[in-house]
């Protein structure tokens, strides 16, 4: 028995030590295959799901090749049923390929005649069909390749697409990495800037596999990994975004690391209806219904663009899951920092937008500088008596808001802010009422749904150039927006137990600070209710990708 | 010719070495003690003792007995080019050696006349012992019974040219001859057709039964195989394309199937001892409880039914009468080193008569754990299982296995079973993918092919055995990692004693060879209940682990340490109080303390779960006169006795592997330098003791009349029975015996002129009489 990094236990997760002299090898040999789970100081696990598995073929890794790693690098000798698991369930994907025929267009194959007989009986999958050419081939309708191939995962017979995608309308965008001269939108000088070795490496994959999501960090930079796929790609581009606010972030940054020009690049939005070469729309506008149609869905199909670029995939609205599938012959990449739908659709991501094509755990980046570090601090405050009171007697609805907006919550955001005086900070919250009143304290200004778009850009340069340094947030700037020097976020309330929403929040802090400082990040919990138990459930996913958070009791 | 005598003399007339050898073939012989030749005879022809021998021959070894048992003359017996002419495609040189074989297992035995008493194989005749041609069946090598036995003549059929004879037959005979010819010889006559059939009736080809069936005469059968008893002799195994496993493979598949098999049998007595198994009405334990550990074992039930199983085998679970339930028992398995908690259990399954792949089969459904799992044979198909395993790297003695390791599938390892033991394949079949897969749950094969350790437990060398798996198993290991996301992790097989703190205190995540320990409010308020302190818990863990305690856990004992026990309750049957801190102190830290076991709650309270009687008695004792709450005279007035809970003894049970060895220390009266005797020497001894026979005495008498009446069957001869009647006296009455078949003879009784069965166990006496005198009784 060697003494290697992982021990695979039998409930199909992999436990690796960090502290082990293999770890490294070791990690970069799994993480093909099986996802991070968790990844805390010493021992990281991973979890081998049918996904992940999946995700690895659809990369060119086979059964031999996972079964030979777990085995080289396992400490224990690894459970056998767990082996043959694994090969079984990779053995699932690529029996049944989607590919082109000259004569009959789309086309679903196999060498397995039983299991194209078991999806053509398949209730929901029949009607996608159309008649069998001969005794493995059987004709697709091509407007059904995306919404089959969700049906063929989740039947657990993924298809593997080999079917190509369309050109798209060429378009030539050069990145202007090692362009010394390069200049923003203001005229101010970028330097000479490159592309980080794992930008680099995560476009290389998706490029190679044609479609797919890259996961990275908040402050990563996949706005420019972005610009890399669509210089590469060459074509017209169309790229899905949040909301304004972000569709205009978007834009300033494609003009500062890319060759496109002002004329180049349009915004589809409620504001303005432009479509030009690379069109930038929010998910709102594609999904406004109007007498039950869409009517901003021909910018989807009535343009021929080479690439779409989902932004924050995770968030991805379920009519756009439908329009998507209807995409299926374009480029498709999607962009998140965290791949965790609390809707579970993690599936539909990977049979409509494409597999994980890259994935890097958080501190691999802030290891390497490239995000600022991060001190999270869970701030545990006592409910005075009469609030507690009342909090015991309200009504189960009632009691996340209650403990969530307590007044002393308003008190210790007032300590906080005084220790941290002179640094750019942020309070993000949830309840209107509660940030008002916090602004009012703090004489801070507030940006809420409401702001007017003019507004909230104005008041983010202010705080981008220091004119401000306290900023009052609700969820509206949960995603997307670049806040560059923020170095301080106190969170005092949130949405329940959202993971990612957590995890978006201390996003904000991580773009690198110039002077290098450490962010801090402060979570305002009532202690003995049920905001501790959603406030543990939010810090998971950043547990899980190693953020500690340290407890202290109210200042 | 009786052959009981002949084996008599023939046993009697071998020396110490033959002995021996016999009786380790069938070691049976000799349980009880033999007391003489003639005994150790009538055991060996018994129909018992010749069902589990047959069950040990292999299929040339059992084709030549069938062709022997199928020529032999019952008087004459056959020689071995007879039965070499039956089995065709054998050579003289391997029939002699198999009947010298047969001889061993004294199965046959020489003819006086043509040898000098000992079984030699030569030019001599060979007949086999009373009752092997019943145990055969009536139709061995799928031949039928004789013209004579089915009551019909057939001499002119045999003496004619018998494809001249076909030639003339209508359409479809011959194909209707072809298929009862390889056997079984019956047919039924169907509706249609009968033309070919009757045709075959008529010429005298078949025999009918009754009126739907019919029946392919031995001599006719004989002659239609040319003479060949046996139409394909094998004398050794199909030569089969086994695939094979890289021996880093099959060690893994092992390991790991070895960890796990330890890891939850440990959890599943847990379960149980939480939780006792209720038994059904009809037996067995139900689906529910079963259930339920599943979920606690994190075992699918299908598995779990084994590992129900095996516990009981290895006597890790019995059942309480008292309560009805399965509850764990104090043997020291756990406390075992992990290598030997292994072949406790290997030892258990080896020796068990429990087959745990019947569970959940059959109708009306077999309940586990129930009288319906009971298959006396099991024991002996595992094992030769376990031999044939074993013939793929070399044979039953095997001790280590080659790196590529061949992994024969079922159906191979069915086929080589089949060629080793032909009897027993047909029972075997059924169990095989169970046994197969028990075998691979206790590592004694990893990825179907045989493993070190595996050949050592065929090989039944439990020390070597003991010494590779606890050579190969990791070694425990005696620290965590903590982490900031309140995990404890143990990289590897933790110590129970710490594992099981760990438990109090964490909450077990996870299944696998690490353990994975998650720190809650919950968690931690558990061990504070139990009486561990914060301090305690602080100092466990700095203790265990390799890093310090992250800030998170290092708060989250703290917090729960402070929030635990805001409302406590409890049990306290007596409470003491005095007017100052100092005095209750006093009190306590003397000898009173440690008697009535007090607990203080507050500065001046105390209290004790022994009664206020016993209390006050004690303290009295030491001169403190209490003043009583209440006034409760009552106290005082009616002491009472207390009685507290028994403890469990401690006792450890021996593993099954131990047994052996302790059995042969208590003969020898414990004393270590002396070598217990080989049974076998001590029966061998005292046969040498006794006269070879005394004739009509013991078991033999019983064995003689069981001989006379086979023969008499065979030869159709006249017989006097002498029975015991009704009323206790005896009865006579002669007879032309006609079957003998499980224990109850068919005859005709001439004088009444219709048949009876009778069975054996009355019959006193049998004579054969001369045709031409008849007796009435």
């Amino acid at each position: 028995m060697n003494d290697g990094p992982l021990i695979v236990q039998s409930d199909k997760t992999i436990l690796l030590e960090i502290g082990h002299p293999q770890a490294t090898e070791a990690r970069h040999a799994i993480a093909a295959f099986a996802e991070l789970e968790r990844a805390p100081e010493h021992m990281h696990s991973y979890r081998l799901t049918p996904l992940g598995l999946w995700n690895a073929r659809a990369a060119g890794l086979d059964a031999e090749q996972v079964l030979d790693t777990l085995l080289r690098y396992s400490r224990f000798p690894v459970p056998h049923p767990l082996l043959i698991d694994i090969a079984e369930i990779m053995s699932r994907y690529g029996r049944l390929r989607l590919e082109k025929d000259p004569v009959h267009g789309l086309v679903m194959r196999t060498t397995d005649f039983p299991i194209l007989e078991e999806v053509m009986h398949a209730k929901k999958i029949a009607p996608l069909l159309g008649p069998l050419i001969d005794a493995q081939t059987v004709v697709v309708h091509s407007s059904q390749r995306g919404e089959l191939k969700a049906l063929l995962l989740k039947a657990g017979w993924p298809a593997e697409d080999l079917a190509g995608y369309v050109d798209g309308t060429p378009h030539p965008i050069t990145l202007t990495a090692g362009d010394a001269d390069a200049v923003d939108s203001t005229g101010a000088s970028l330097g000479a800037w490159s592309l980080r070795p794992y930008q680099a490496m995560a476009v290389e994959n998706f490029w190679a596999g044609g479609s797919g999501v890259i996961v990275l960090p908040c402050g990563a930079g996949k706005t420019i990994v972005g610009a890399a796929a669509m210089a590469v790609s060459g074509t017209t581009t169309l790229i899905l975004v949040t909301n304004t606010v972000s569709a205009r972030q978007w834009k300033a940054e494609l003009l500062r690391r890319t060759s496109l020009t002002e004329a180049e690049i349009g915004e589809y939005s409620g504001a303005a209806k432009e479509v030009r070469p690379v069109t930038i729309a929010t998910y709102q506008v594609l999904t406004t219904r109007r007498g039950g149609l869409y009517p901003h869905l021909e910018l989807l199909n009535d343009n021929d663009w080479g690439l779409i670029i989902y932004d924050e995939v995770h968030l991805l609205p379920a009519p756009i899951f439908r329009m998507s599938a209807d995409l299926q012959a374009r480029r498709r990449l999607g962009l998140t920092a965290t791949l965790v739908r609390e809707d579970g659709r993690e599936g539909e991501v990977f049979s409509l937008i494409g597999p994980k094509r890259y994935d890097a755990p958080w501190k691999d980046i802030e290891a390497q500088g490239y995000i600022a570090p991060a001190d999270c601090i869970e701030v545990r405050i006592d409910l005075p008596a009469d609030e507690r009171m009342t909090y015991a007697m309200a009504d189960d609805s009632q009691k996340y808001r209650l403990c969530a907006t307590s007044e002393s919550k308003t008190d210790v955001v007032e300590k906080l802010a005084a220790q941290h005086a002179g640094e750019q900070l942020l309070v993000i919250g949830q309840y209107i009422d509660q940030l008002d009143e916090i602004s009012e304290r703090l004489h801070a200004p507030l940006i809420k749904g409401e702001t007017s778009v003019k507004r909230r850009q104005q008041l983010f340069e202010e705080f981008r150039q220091g004119i401000i340094k306290t900023l009052v947030v609700s969820k509206v700037a949960n995603f997307s927006i670049d806040l560059p020097e923020a170095s301080v976020a106190i969170q005092v309330s949130g949405s329940f137990g959202s993971r990612q929403e957590e995890a978006q929040r201390l996003g904000r802090l991580m773009r690198p600070k110039e002077d290098g400082r450490t962010a801090t990040f402060y979570t305002l919990v009532a202690r003995d209710t049920v905001d501790a138990d959603f406030a543990a459930k939010r810090q998971r996913f950043l547990a899980e990708q190693g953020y500690a958070y340290r407890i202290i009791d109210a200042p | 010719m009786s052959t009981l005598p002949l084996l008599i003399a023939d046993l009697a007339a071998r020396d110490d070495t033959a002995l021996l050898r016999l009786l380790t073939l069938r070691p049976e012989l000799m349980d009880p003690v033999a007391v003489d030749f003639a005994a150790l005879a009538a055991r060996a022809c018994s129909r018992a003792g010749l069902a589990r021998t047959l069950d040990r021959l292999n299929r040339p070894q059992l084709q030549v007995l069938t062709a022997l048992v199928v020529t032999a003359n019952p008087d004459y017996g056959a020689t071995v080019a007879e039965v070499t002419t039956a089995v065709s495609g054998a050579t003289h040189q391997q029939v002699t050696a198999i009947l010298a074989q047969l001889c061993d297992y004294a199965l046959a035995v020489n003819i006086p006349s043509a040898s000098s008493g000992t079984c030699d194989a030569g030019h001599r005749h060979f007949l086999p012992v009373t009752n092997v041609r019943e145990m055969l069946g009536s139709h061995p090598a799928g031949l039928g019974r004789s013209y004579r036995q089915l009551g019909a003549s057939a001499e002119t059929t045999l003496a004619d040219d018998l494809d001249a004879l076909l030639a003339d037959a209508p359409a479809g005979a011959a194909e209707l001859l072809a298929k009862l010819v390889p056997g079984p010889p019956l047919g039924v006559l169907g509706r249609g057709n009968r033309g070919p059939a009757d045709w075959l009736l008529d010429k005298g080809f078949l025999v009918a039964i009754d009126k739907s069936h019919v029946e392919l005469p031995r001599e006719m059968g004989l002659a239609l195989r040319h003479g060949h008893v046996i139409s394909h002799f094998e004398p050794v195994p199909a030569k089969q394309e086994i695939g094979t496993v890289p021996d880093s493979l099959r060690d893994n598949a092992a390991l790991s199937a070895i960890a796990t098999l330890l890891r939850t049998m440990a959890s599943l007595l847990e379960s149980v001892n939480r939780t006792p198994l209720p038994t059904l009405a009809a037996g067995g334990v139900g689906v529910r409880p079963v259930r339920n550990a599943s979920q606690d074992t994190d075992t699918g039930v299908a598995q779990l039914y084994f590992y129900l199983e095996l516990a009981s085998m290895a006597g890790l679970l019995t059942l309480d009468p008292d309560t009805s339930t399965w509850r764990p028992t104090a043997t020291g398995w756990l406390q075992r080193e992990r290598a030997e908690q292994w072949l406790w259990l290997v030892t258990a399954w080896l020796e068990s008569t429990r087959l745990p792949s019947l569970v959940g089969s059959g109708k009306p459904v077999v309940t586990v754990l129930s009288g319906a799992v009971l298959r006396p044979d099991a024991a002996m198909l595992r094992a030769t299982v376990l031999d044939v395993l074993g013939t793929y790297y070399g044979g039953a003695r095997v001790k280590t296995v080659p790196p590529h390791a061949l992994a024969p599938t079922i159906t191979e390892l069915g086929e080589r079973y089949a060629w080793h033991y032909p009897r027993p394949a047909r029972r075997v079949t059924a169990a095989l993918p169970g046994f197969l897969a028990e075998a691979e749950i206790l590592g004694i094969t990893g990825a179907s092919a045989l493993t070190d350790m595996g050949a050592s437990v065929i090989a039944r060398d439990w020390e070597n055995a003991l010494a590779l798996v606890d050579q190969a198993l990791p070694k425990p290991v005696e620290h965590v990692l903590l982490q900031g996301d309140l995990t404890a992790i143990a990289p590897g097989y933790l110590s129970p004693a710490l594992s099981g703190e760990l438990a109090l205190i964490a909450d077990t995540e996870g299944k696998g060879a690490a353990g994975i320990y998650r720190f809650s409010t919950a968690s931690l308020g558990r061990g504070f209940t139990a009486g561990r302190s914060e301090a305690d818990i602080t100092a466990f863990l700095s203790k265990h682990s390799t890093t310090p305690i992250p800030q998170p856990l290092g708060y989250l004992i703290k917090d729960a340490a402070a929030r635990h026990g805001r409302i406590m309750l409890g049990a306290a049957s007596t409470f003491i109080t005095t007017d100052t801190p100092a005095r209750l102190a006093e009190l306590l830290a003397g000898d009173i303390g440690a008697l009535v076991r007090f607990t203080l709650i507050a500065p001046t309270v105390a209290i004790s779960a022994l009664p206020p009687a016993e209390v006050d008695k004690a303290l009295r004792a030491i001169g403190v006169n209490a003043s009583l709450a209440n006034g409760d005279l009552a106290i005082r007035a009616n002491p009472t006795r207390v009685k507290r809970p028994r403890e469990p003894a401690e006792h450890a049970t021996l593993a099954p592997y131990e047994a052996a060895a302790a059995r042969a220390r208590i003969e020898t009266g414990g004393d270590l330098g002396v070598v217990p005797l080989d049974p076998r020497h001590e029966q061998l001894a005292l046969l040498r003791s006794r006269p070879a026979w005394s004739p009509g005495h013991g078991e033999s008498a019983t064995a003689l009349v069981q001989e006379r009446l086979s023969h008499a069957v065979a030869t159709g001869a006249l017989t006097q029975l002498t029975m015991a009647g009704s009323d206790g006296g005896e009865v006579r009455l002669v007879v032309r015996p006609l079957a003998l078949i499980e224990g109850r003879l068919r005859v005709s009784v001439p004088d009444a002129g219709h048949e009876q069965w009778i069975p054996v166990s009355r019959i006193i006496t049998a004579e054969k009489i001369p045709e031409a005198t008849k007796e009435t009784p």
